[in-house]
């Protein structure tokens, strides 16, 4: 359970240190795809949690996910519609959702008082 | 913590190292964006309005402080040494205005016709006063500090102009060969003239131009009398 938290910790520091920035009109599609990242990440904390864990969908919807993303973000600026707007509403609803699972799970494990190691 | 390390976790961790680095990204770029004004037209104007009376402001302390300076140095000189600075002054705007002979380092542009040109004697008017007025503009235009044709010197009411078969010159008719004498850089002028074309200008004339680059070089000041119709010296309200 530590382990990603001190990933995500490393990942924060490393793109800090190396002082990399994009042009400010690839901003959507990064913020897009961060999203989708994140939304990810927790899709694959809640089915671990569930033990319903697949590696290969986990990996393979990350990539997808955030190419998805960024393709509809692309589209949506080539035809003048928002559809980055639809992205960030789908995973951002998701990501609730899938937090609010986790956080029940996590209540139930805690309350029936046997905990489990990530 | 001492277990072993599910392949899972692993994954987590690659996956949250790549999140955690496109965050850092994100917020990098984020921080580069500059600050965006969120005024109004009204706060805009306002401010500007507000920066415009300080600036006002500002000036008039500036003046006050002159005006001090100058009545402290003033308070300083004597009445016969005020004298002095009002001779001085009238002088120095004198030589301005032109009405001073300088010596300065310049050139001479002499203008003359080509010899051995029979139809020339038919026209004696080739050049006319435009072409001196071209001359002249490109000589101002690149800073010359005085200019005089066949010694009339040109001031700021000076007029060239044709009347009849000759040019007047400060009402003064004046003959060719022109010698327009000039007082300036002669490293700028001499090269600037050439670029307008002028040597083309007055070969279609059947005239050529010769310069002449002297260390020291008198132009005349201007000799008649000034008439202002319409001007009348302020009188200062007494304090």
């Amino acid at each position: 359970m530590w382990l990603p938290i001190v990933g995500l910790l490393i990942g924060i520091a490393f793109g800090l240190y190396s002082n990399v920035t994009i042009p400010p009109e690839y901003m959507h599609y990064l913020s897009i795809a961060v999203l989708a990242a994140l939304d990810t990440l927790f899709g694959g904390l809640r089915a671990h949690l569930q033990s319903n864990f697949d590696i290969t969908v986990f990996v393979s919807g990350f990539f997808f996910n955030t190419l998805l993303a960024g393709g509809l973000a692309f589209l949506g600026i080539y035809l003048g519609i928002d559809l980055y707007l639809a992205a960030i509403f789908a995973f951002g609803v998701r990501l609730f959702n899938n937090m609010a699972i986790i956080r029940r799970i996590l209540f139930h494990r805690l309350s029936s008082g046997k905990q489990q190691d990530i | 913590m001492g277990k072993k390390i599910c392949p899972v976790t692993l994954m987590m961790t690659g996956i949250c190292i790549v999140i955690g680095f496109m965050i850092a990204i994100q917020f990098q770029t984020n921080q580069d964006y500059q600050y965006t004004d969120t005024r109004d037209m009204n706060e805009i104007r306002v401010s500007l309005q507000r920066e415009r009376e300080r600036s006002e402001f500002l000036l008039q302390e500036i003046s006050k402080h002159d005006q001090l300076l100058y009545e402290y140095e003033m308070s300083m000189n004597r009445e016969d040494r005020i004298t002095d600075i009002m001779e001085q002054e009238l002088e120095r705007l004198r030589k301005i205005g032109g009405f001073e002979d300088i010596v300065e380092e310049g050139f001479v542009i002499r203008i003359t016709s080509v010899e051995g040109e029979k139809w020339q004697d038919m026209h004696s008017l080739l050049i006319y006063d435009e072409d001196l007025r071209f001359v002249v503009n490109e000589l101002n235009a690149y800073g010359a500090k005085a200019i005089a044709i066949n010694n009339q010197r040109l001031m700021s009411t000076s007029a060239i102009r044709n009347v009849g078969d000759k040019i007047l010159v400060n009402t003064v008719p004046i003959q060719p060969p022109y010698e327009i004498k000039v007082i300036g850089e002669h490293s700028i002028l001499i090269p600037a003239l050439k670029l307008a074309g002028i040597e083309q200008y007055f070969m279609v004339a059947n005239y050529e131009v010769s310069f002449e680059v002297e260390d020291e070089i008198r132009v005349p000041g201007f000799r008649q009398r000034v008439q202002l119709h319409h001007m009348e010296p302020v009188k200062e309200e007494s304090e």
